[in-house]
């Protein structure tokens, strides 16, 4: 700091060369300015940030607690403050009095810019930082990557990224370098997302407008994240605006939105409502008849509420519902109701609340409490009566965590939190109403607290070398009451081989698991524009999504660690080459990674979840190995932006619990997971033609993903079966499809506060014919068929409209 | 509950999509099926109706070249052995691979059975224990005929069939699971069909050679009555996991196709199956289910509980179970049938010209697996 204070008087003459600092008098002329910098959102001091006066570069650097001195004469001025990632303020100064103040609150827009479009870290972040595999993806590169039926799309977004795919067009979320979908903590304002999608993977959930960006970490993940196996995928909405009202919103083929930003009072507190309701029952009314009993609507409201109580206290609140209804003609029922439709009703409400206290310029403390409760159900309307059946389950989540930061100068920064999350499963309760065909049915709710204790440390050890150290702690108990079974250890575990049980009364403690999770990420710059980077992360996962389908339904049975069920361990290590071309247009990184798996849980041959409350009954439990290269070259500046990349992965799987038939899979030898597609390329391109017109284009191919054909067929009872063997020993044809997308900006091209845009975009332009699915129809000889969703080119039309 | 319906509707969804777009939804798919395979399959249910036992069936299912043949398994030797008892019971061979138990048995209840076999190349073979409990009766079978009963193989129309409904009460507080059955006996009025041959009445077989045939095939009338029997191939199985101690009412257990203007006889075959029946079966419904959609189960191995002792890593298909069966028939008149007919010899129905004395002929009835001269005990 007094270094600084020296420095003053020198750049002062740079900026002023009239003035004479050694004459006495002349000085006492000068005004003494303070300047404070601080974070709009949090309140933080920034330092290092660029004052201008009357453009000319200061050349001054801001303290560690954001506030500089200026001395400069009386007079009028024009000053501008800049720092990365942050709006620039700009201001006419009026220097009068001998003293003067200004306190200056610079917004964090860091995730609008719109030059980076995709970077491993921002501007040079990716070769400067010790972080590996961290993506942030701005809202706005989402929004230029064209969008099936208008509707922009995250979880489609991530899929551009390199080592992100799924397992087809309408996966119920995504696979990150080898995982499965349930191995991604998903949060949005903290909150954990638990079904991302609409509509059965039709859409997913988040509502564009009112997301600001977000982060994938697929590498080095932070301490402070736990409880996945994968990644996580750290999705933020936006703060309310507190100075003026603005509305976003448009209209697709698909649904309605509406996004508001109206400050409460000026300054201090302001709120953000943002809502998207998809037309009643949209298409399905105008196709044939039998999709005309087809009834499918969903819903989503976000909201955020900041309050800047003080500089130092910040309280922000955000909540979050989805509703998704979907009929259809019956598919099933269940014991013997005689139902009339299937009805699939889910709904998602989450909600945080975040205090940011400010302890001194140096040390901050966060303090974040959760409530998420993710709630399917099947209903079964009877015939001939106003009943409905219902199944239902649920997730009850409930979190308390609280950090502290603390800024040690240049060579650290440290954080320690602590976190304990409290789950409440129900795993299925059947509601009969007055039906007398079933009785009412449910299975004990599972409860379960995790919690977890860390610390990291992001050490410059000298410009070349810097380090992120990180340890985790997670220990996690399964609570009564609660039947624990013991089986004959000489035949499979079912309902059979059951010898005898312990009964754990409520709050018993019935299982528990823990363990360390060392978190390591190291950086070695080669050059300014160049370095070499290395991660390990060890995550421990305690709730996972049990489902015997291919991709999980929303109604998937979600279960905790018990006795049987152990968690997932996972350790993944990655080591990546990154280079920035000297104007930073261009971005270029190489990663590989390797990745083994603990405990991963597979179903066994014909497993049945429905009311069972002993899931070690139909499940095994084996290793998982993934590995992989990434490529990745992004151009982030210009008319033209956008990225390529190309992934070389795997992803498999073994399973041998023992030597019988019905506990292995696929003998016990390593096997393909249902997402293990090893080629991966994608591509997006966005142009801009002058500031109205702008036309991006997106090219993805995978290579098709397995799935099981039998090897030969058999007669039972006088009918052919196919007769399967193997899973996943052969894979459907390779999948690619090119978008397209025309954005006309402002047509009218006048200057006004309400701005409108269409958008225009083909969805398959060359009308691929991609494999949803192979099946096999055994009549009239035996035929394999492919069924094909998107088969031809799917036209949108969009009306986004902003008034700032 | 069925989970594996609800697979089908992202499915739905998706036809829509690809529909509504004007493109073809699906299309012939390449897959290499120059696999070939040889499995042992076994039929084995061991019932206590000893008045019409079921056949046990040891045979092989031989694929390759896309062509599926069964081929019984000769010279086996089987016995079912009455864990509870300890005494072994020589199943007597019929037909090649086809095994019935001696007269005098009769499996009892609350007794624990297996069975054992061994193939001529020495391969011993051995099922899990089953114990036979006892099935609730069958209060009341109905019918009611449903004109949009099923649809057709390529999808596109509606068949109509008489539905078969039972009711029955579940036994309270124990884990129960059920199979059912139909036999559905049919007055056929057409007992053989010649392919480019005509009938000769004396060897009463297709010899008769001609150069003016204008079909492809005749068909000829039976000469007495033959009733055919016509055994349900839709695997119905139910576990009472939500309905335990319920009156369980309107279980469809059979859909007997509009055959023929006059009535049929059906007789449905009620079960109580153990829960490792139960999934077997579960696992062979969901092969004919499978679209190999994102949302379907992917498709596991109908293996069941039969061993190869010799070779373990042996994989054999089939079920031996034991069971207490119910039966009911009801006679079934189709008065309320309406809507078109399907053919039972599977193909339409011609007879040879009547442009030459004594021709056509009548073909006789032969007793077999599928045909009976002797009218079924119910028919009207």
């Amino acid at each position: 700091m007094m270094n600084i204070k020296l420095l003053i008087p020198f750049l002062l003459i740079l900026l002023f060369p009239n003035i004479s600092f050694s004459q006495q008098h002349e000085t006492q002329r000068l005004s003494t300015v303070t300047i404070t910098v601080k974070d709009s959102s949090d309140s933080s001091p920034l330092k290092d940030v660029i004052i201008k006066i009357d453009s000319k570069r200061a050349n001054l650097s801001t303290d560690n607690d954001g506030i500089h001195v200026l001395y400069m004469p009386k007079g009028e001025y024009y000053i501008s403050i800049s720092h990365f990632g942050y709006r620039t303020f700009r201001e006419r100064l009026l220097v009068k009095t001998p003293t003067m103040t200004l306190s200056v609150s610079l917004i964090n827009v860091s995730k609008e810019l719109d030059e980076v479009i995709v970077s491993s870290q921002g501007i040079n972040g990716n070769v400067a930082r010790p972080l590996l595999g961290v993506t942030p993806l701005s809202i706005k590169a989402i929004k230029k990557i064209p969008a099936m039926m208008g509707e922009t799309d995250i979880l489609r977004g991530l899929q551009m990224l390199p080592g992100v795919t799924s397992v087809g067009e309408a996966a119920n979320g995504v696979n990150i370098r080898g995982g499965t979908t349930d191995q991604n903590l998903i949060l949005l304002d903290d909150t954990p997302i638990f079904n991302p999608t609409h509509l059965f993977g039709l859409f997913s959930i988040f509502p564009s407008d009112a997301v600001s960006g977000l982060e994938l970490y697929k590498g080095g993940i932070p301490a402070r994240f736990g409880g996945r196996a994968s990644s996580v995928v750290d999705i933020n909405m936006i703060n309310p605006s507190l100075d003026k009202f603005k509305a976003t919103g448009g209209i697709s083929l698909v649904s309605n939105r509406l996004t508001i930003e109206q400050p409460i009072i000026k300054d201090k507190l302001g709120i953000m409502v943002s809502g998207r309701a998809s037309f009643n029952d949209f298409f399905f009314k105008l196709g044939p008849p039998k999709l005309q009993n087809i009834k499918a609507n969903f819903y989503d409201l976000a909201t955020k509420l900041f309050y800047k109580m003080n500089p130092t206290n910040t309280l922000s609140f955000s909540g979050y519902l989805s509703t998704d209804f979907f009929q259809t003609d019956l598919l099933g029922t269940i014991g013997n109701v005689n139902a009339t439709a299937t009805q699939y009703n889910y709904s998602t409400a989450n909600a945080s609340l975040k205090w940011f206290h400010a302890i001194n310029s140096r040390l901050n403390l966060q303090t974040t409490a959760v409530y998420t409760n993710y709630k399917p159900k099947t209903l079964l309307p009877e015939l001939n009566s106003d009943n409905t059946v219902s199944i239902e389950s649920g997730i009850i989540y409930n979190q308390l965590k609280s950090s502290l930061s603390y800024n040690l100068g240049e060579k650290h920064r440290i954080e320690a939190g602590v976190s304990a999350i409290m789950y409440r499963i129900n795993p299925g309760t059947l509601n009969p109403g007055t039906s007398k065909s079933v009785n009412y049915k449910s299975v004990p709710e599972e409860k379960s607290i995790e919690s977890g204790l860390y610390i990291e440390d992001e050490i410059t050890v000298n410009k070349r070398l810097s380090l992120s150290l990180g340890l985790r702690y997670s220990y996690y108990v399964a609570l009564g009451s609660s039947v624990v079974r013991n089986y004959n250890p000489a035949v499979s575990k079912s309902d059979l081989s059951v010898t005898d049980s312990t009964v754990y009364k409520a709050g018993e403690i019935a299982a528990s698991y823990g363990g360390l999770e060392p978190r390591i990420a190291l950086k070695y710059s080669l050059t300014e524009l160049s370095s070499i980077k290395f991660g390990y992360s060890l995550m421990r996962q305690y709730l996972q999504v049990v489902s015997n389908t291919t991709t999980p339904l929303p109604t998937s049975r979600w279960a905790t660690s018990n006795a049987y069920i152990k968690p997932q361990v996972s350790q993944l290590v990655s080591a990546g080459i990154f280079k920035n071309s000297r104007d930073n247009i261009y971005e270029m990184s190489l990663e590989g990674y390797y990745r083994s798996t603990d405990n991963i849980l597979d179903f066994k041959p014909g497993a049945d979840f429905l009311f069972q409350p002993y899931i070690e009954t139909q499940t095994l439990q084996g290793k998982g190995k993934a590995y992989g290269i990434e490529l990745m070259i992004s151009k982030k500046k210009g008319a033209m932006t956008g990225w390529i990349n190309y992934t070389y992965s795997r992803a498999l799987n073994q399973i041998k619990v023992s030597d019988r038939f019905d506990e292995q899979i696929n003998g016990g030898s390593w096997y393909a997971t249902n997402f293990d597609r090893p080629h991966s390329f994608n591509a997006t391109i966005s142009m801009s033609q002058g500031s109205h017109h702008e036309f991006g284009f997106t090219f993805v191919y995978n290579t098709g993903r397995p799935f099981t054909v039998p090897d030969g067929f058999v007669e039972y009872n006088s009918v052919k079966y196919p007769y399967y063997q193997d899973r996943n020993n052969d894979r459907i044809k390779d999948y690619h499809r090119l978008d397209f997308s025309w954005t006309i900006r402002n047509p009218s091209m006048q200057k006004k506060r309400w701005e409108g845009s269409w958008t225009f975009g083909v969805y398959n332009l060359y009308a691929r014919n991609n494999a949803y699915s192979v099946y096999l129809r055994t009549q009239n000889g035996i035929k394999a068929y492919q069924l094909t969703i998107f088969g031809s080119p799917i036209p949108s039309l969009t009306y986004n409209f902003k008034f700032m | 509950m069925n989970i594996k319906s609800l697979n089908l509707v992202p499915l739905l969804v998706f036809l829509f999509f690809s529909c509504f777009s004007l493109t073809s939804c699906i299309d012939a798919y390449d897959v290499d099926f120059s696999k070939s395979n040889q499995v042992l399959v076994v039929e084995g249910f061991l019932t206590d109706d000893a008045l019409s036992p079921d056949t046990i069936k040891i045979q092989y299912s031989n694929y390759q070249n896309g062509l599926l043949i069964t081929v019984p398994v000769v010279s086996a030797k089987a016995t079912v052995v009455n864990l509870t008892s300890g005494q072994e019971i020589k199943l007597i061979e019929y037909g090649t691979g086809r095994f019935l138990p001696p007269q005098d048995f009769k499996a009892k209840t609350n007794e624990k059975y297996l069975l054992k076999f061994s193939l001529p190349n020495g391969q011993q073979y051995e099922s899990s224990p089953e114990t036979l409990t006892l099935t609730p009766p069958i209060l009341n079978v109905y019918e009611k005929f449903n004109t949009k009963s099923r649809v057709s193989d390529n999808g596109k129309d509606a068949l109509s069939a008489s539905e078969v409904f039972v009711d029955f009460q579940d036994i309270p507080n124990q884990k129960n699971y059920y199979l059912w059955r139909y036999i559905d006996y049919e007055k056929l009025q057409h007992c053989t069909t010649c392919q480019n041959t005509m009938f000769d009445y004396a060897k009463q077989s297709c010899v008769l050679k001609t150069n003016n045939l204008r079909e492809a095939y005749y068909d000829y009338g039976c000469e007495g009555d033959c009733y055919a029997i016509v055994k349900g191939t839709q695997v119905n199985v139910l576990s009472d996991i939500v309905s335990d101690g319920a009156l369980i009412s309107g279980r469809l257990v059979a859909k007997v196709p509009y055959y023929y203007l006059t009535g049929f006889l059906v007789e449905v075959q009620q079960m109580s199956i153990s829960p490792e029946t139960y999934a077997f079966y579960r696992i062979l419904e969901s092969q004919s289910q499978n679209t190999g959609g994102l949302a379907d189960t992917p498709p596991a191995a109908i293996v069941g509980n039969i061993k190869n002792t010799t070779t373990p890593t042996e994989k054999v298909v089939g079920y031996f179970a034991v069971t207490n069966i119910q039966k009911k028939r009801l006679w079934i008149d189709r008065s309320d049938a309406s809507g078109t007919f399907e053919y039972i010899l599977g193909h339409k129905i011609i007879e040879e010209p009547q442009n030459q004395p004594f021709r056509p002929p009548l073909a006789r009835c032969r007793q077999s697996a599928t045909r009976t001269p002797i009218k079924p005990i119910g028919w009207l």
